[in-house]
């Protein structure tokens, strides 16, 4: 009887210990999804912290832009998140504003941040200053939708309808 | 005695024509090319160099144990190439110079292809130049050169988090940072890419998986995600400062390595939580570009991330730090930055709850500066308390959030500047990780004794907090004993106990929480009091002299035990203690636990005081004296002083 409850405490502290110590560590351990690049870390905690929207996130990064290609990579060796980094970079705006929605949207109101400098560059955009005024100019039109598609449709509509920094910006079609 | 030692010496001589008969009969089958770069290799002791068994990723702790991290046998060519460096050596060799082919998810490739590292320093080694011996094309690998062209690399770590004792361990990473130049013109610190090393973890859900971590069933593996991914998920979606040290590597280095991680991408280590886990992996890749450096064997069986970051920086390996504040560090920048009057329109639009289109009418009063200062700190508050990292997920700010943007893009002004604020202090300034601590002591009821106190990990609120939190407290196997004249005794050992004592700051009100699973003296009607026991307490930290950051804080919970003769016990509790810095370098940190209880099996109330006051004076870095107080356990007084090293 004793041993039993000696046994229960023991159990109960060491979960309740390690389980906020895993709480932590979990942060660090990255999600293997069954997704290829994304199971990478890619989208770690943040996969698991969200509910619908991350995972429709990564269903549509896998096969809208990995062609759905990946195949389930849990444990066997055989995921390489090393070679896999540079396929991305050719879909790297809708990866980019897929992982960033929050920090544009508050940077392009204040019209300058780190965040839209990144995004310039990956639009080719070489008049950051220019950028910057558009993305603060027409911020209400861009982030008018929270949802990534969206505002990489408008970004690219909002680009477009300005001559002079579209002529600057090389990666908008 | 001369016959038996001639007849060892014949023993000795006719094996090793034996195995010479045998390796030549071997090396018929060679070609000439083959079993000439074998005996140069022999000749220059390849097999010993400490780059080659860095290569093959043999760990140097311990004393040089021969074998290697790397638990996938796809790593090596030879069958015993996990723990003999020499037949993999040869085996490398051999394939390197036959390219023999080797299948890799259904695919053939080049051996050099796949350990471009290897045959890159075997290259070098053997003059392969020289004898004329060409690699085979690896477009694969090409593919992947072109694209990672990096001119630096910082060794990144993510510093602890507000109320999360266990972040003060941190975590590291590499940032790549991408060359600029003609061909690739772009440049923006967010796009450059990190290397991680990782547990792959199947089963998150899996109430076993803190186990399957300290004990290696993970696989380990390197990944290599944009740098925007860890700065959402540090910075923004943890609230953890991010610092990077630039290291001093020159390109030949950074090149290198990168052929390793290609190398390494598609295998895997054993991951060990305590043991070969990221931190230290990152050094042993670092370890690879330059065989004077030593970075890894000093450690025993862990290496704790903030370790290894001083580890880096003591080596004179840094040549810059770069802070970069998580999303509480900013609000507290720019809440601090703020007028009173400021201050209060944000108390005031938080309290009163109202919708956006009501709080952009209140804002349009006031001018223009001010409104960019209250919509800039606001939305910074909205980012943190919500955790946002993208705005799909719909929290109670949102709307205030859009609305509140709308207005701030109508308005000119730039965002206030805080690039001078620091939300923690440079984690490479904190003390190493274990404590040892030797001390003399005299208690009313047993007299003189000596006190031994070690800590493998990590850090109590007496400990010199720079690089560290001054508010969080986390212990682990936490051992004190002591020497009396006629008897050893364990004094305490808490196995883990986790302190945060986080205190009101700019709108943000934690709570305090306390939890120990510990073996210890309390006080009952028993004749038994040592107890093994589990408690919990949350409460309140409060800040009442900022300069001297004396604080005050209130505790209340329960615990439950077991005296080893007379039975379980259950007993609410209260903590209450203070904290301060008396000057610099000198701490004072006196708490007091009363519980009022119940031992089931005697049916017996009984009531325990703890009561410690510890006085710690820094010394040099790394070495502590502290005075010990300490009442309870029957009404025994004891008094300690002792000296702590940290190493």
């Amino acid at each position: 009887m004793q041993k039993g409850i000696l046994a229960g405490i023991l159990l109960i502290g060491l979960s309740a210990s390690s389980a906020l110590l895993a709480h932590e560590k979990k942060k660090h351990a990255h999600y293997e999804e069954p997704y290829g690049m994304a199971g990478c870390g890619m989208w770690t905690y943040a996969i698991s912290d969200k509910s619908q929207g991350a995972q429709l996130g990564v269903w549509a990064l896998n096969t809208l832009i990995f062609d759905g290609s990946q195949t389930s990579a849990i444990s066997t060796g055989t995921s390489n998140c090393v070679a896999a980094r540079p396929k991305m970079a050719a879909v790297e705006q809708k990866v980019f504003i897929s992982a960033n929605l929050v920090p544009p949207s508050a940077e392009a109101a204040q019209g300058t941040g780190e965040t839209l400098h990144a995004l310039a560059e990956i639009f080719g955009c070489s008049d950051k200053a220019g950028f910057n005024k558009l993305s603060q100019k027409h911020y209400e039109k861009i982030f008018k939708v929270n949802e990534p598609e969206a505002v990489l449709q408008n970004y690219h509509n909002v680009i477009k309808s300005d001559a002079k920094i579209a002529s600057q910006c090389s990666r908008i079609s | 005695m001369f016959t038996y030692k001639l007849g060892c010496a014949w023993l000795l001589v006719s094996v090793v024509l034996g195995f010479q008969s045998v390796a030549m009969a071997f090396s018929a089958a060679d070609s000439e090319r083959v079993t000439f770069n074998l005996q140069k290799a022999a000749n220059l002791h390849l097999a010993n160099k400490k780059i080659w068994q860095r290569l093959l990723f043999f760990d140097e702790r311990f004393g040089g144990r021969h074998k290697s991290l790397v638990a996938d046998p796809q790593y090596f060519l030879s069958p015993q190439g996990r723990t003999q460096p020499a037949k993999e050596l040869e085996a490398t060799i051999r394939a390197f110079l036959n390219q023999t082919q080797v299948e890799r998810e259904g695919q053939f490739y080049a051996p050099s292809c796949v350990w471009p590292s290897r045959y890159a320093w075997l290259a070098k080694e053997l003059g392969f130049k020289e004898q004329g011996i060409q690699a085979p094309a690896c477009p694969k690998l090409e593919e992947f050169l072109t694209y990672a062209r990096y001119g630096k690399i910082s060794l990144v770590f993510s510093n602890y988090f507000l109320n999360s004792p266990a972040s003060m361990f941190g975590h590291t990473f590499f940032r790549m940072h991408k060359r600029v130049d003609a061909t690739s013109p772009m440049q923006a610190d967010l796009l450059d890419d990190i290397v991680n090393f990782s547990a792959f973890i199947y089963d998150m859900g899996s109430p076993l998986y803190p186990l399957k971590g300290l004990f290696g069933v993970y696989q380990g593996k390197f990944a290599m995600v944009p740098y925007y991914i860890k700065i959402q998920e540090y910075n923004n979606l943890e609230s953890r400062d991010l610092w990077e040290y630039e290291l001093k590597l020159t390109q030949e280095q950074i090149d290198f390595i990168v052929l390793r991680l290609w190398e390494l991408g598609g295998t895997y280590l054993k991951y060990y939580y305590l043991d070969d886990n990221c931190a230290f992996i990152l050094l042993t890749l670092l370890e690879t570009s330059d065989e004077k450096l030593e970075l890894t064997k000093d450690f025993g069986l862990y290496a704790i991330p903030s370790d290894t970051l001083k580890t880096v920086v003591d080596k004179n390996l840094v040549k810059n730090i770069v802070y970069r504040p998580s999303s509480l560090s900013r609000f507290f920048a720019r809440y601090e930055q703020l007028t009173g009057s400021e201050k209060a329109i944000i108390q005031g639009i938080l309290s009163a709850k109202d919708r956006g289109d009501r709080v952009t009418q209140k804002l349009a009063f006031f001018d223009s500066k001010t409104q960019a200062h209250v919509a800039d700190t606001l939305v910074e508050f909205i980012d943190y308390k919500e955790k946002n990292i993208d705005l799909e997920k719909v929290g109670p700010y949102s709307e205030l959030r859009q609305k509140i943007l709308i207005q701030r893009s109508k308005n000119r002004e730039a965002p206030a500047n805080i690039s001078a604020f620091r939300g923690s202090s440079q984690p490479e300034l904190g003390h190493r990780s274990s404590l040892y601590a030797l001390g003399l002591g005299y208690s009313t009821q047993n007299f003189g004794y000596i006190d031994l106190h070690w800590r493998p990990a990590l850090h109590d609120l007496s400990s010199d907090s720079a690089g560290y939190s001054d508010e969080m407290a986390i212990d682990f196997l936490n051992v004190d004993a002591r020497v009396y004249q006629h008897f050893f005794d364990v004094h305490e050992i808490n196995f883990i106990r986790i302190l945060s004592l986080a205190h009101e700051r700019d709108l943000v009100e934690p709570w305090a929480w306390h939890l120990n699973l510990a073996y210890k003296n309390i006080e009952s009607f028993s004749i038994d009091k040592k107890t093994f026991f589990f408690e919990g307490e949350f409460g309140k930290d409060f800040l009442i002299v900022p300069e001297q950051r004396l604080s005050f804080f209130a505790l209340v919970g329960a615990g439950a035990g077991i005296f080893w003769q007379t039975g379980v016990w259950l007993a609410p509790s209260v903590l209450l203690g203070l904290k301060t810095d008396l000057s610099a370098g000198l701490r004072l940190v006196s708490d007091m636990t009363y519980r009022y209880g119940l031992q089931t099996e005697k049916n017996y109330a009984f009531q325990s005081l703890d009561f410690r006051t510890a006085l710690t004076q820094t010394l040099k870095e790394g070495t502590e004296l502290r005075g010990l107080i300490e009442y309870g356990q029957s009404s025994l007084w004891s008094y300690t002083l002792s000296l702590s090293i940290y190493h």
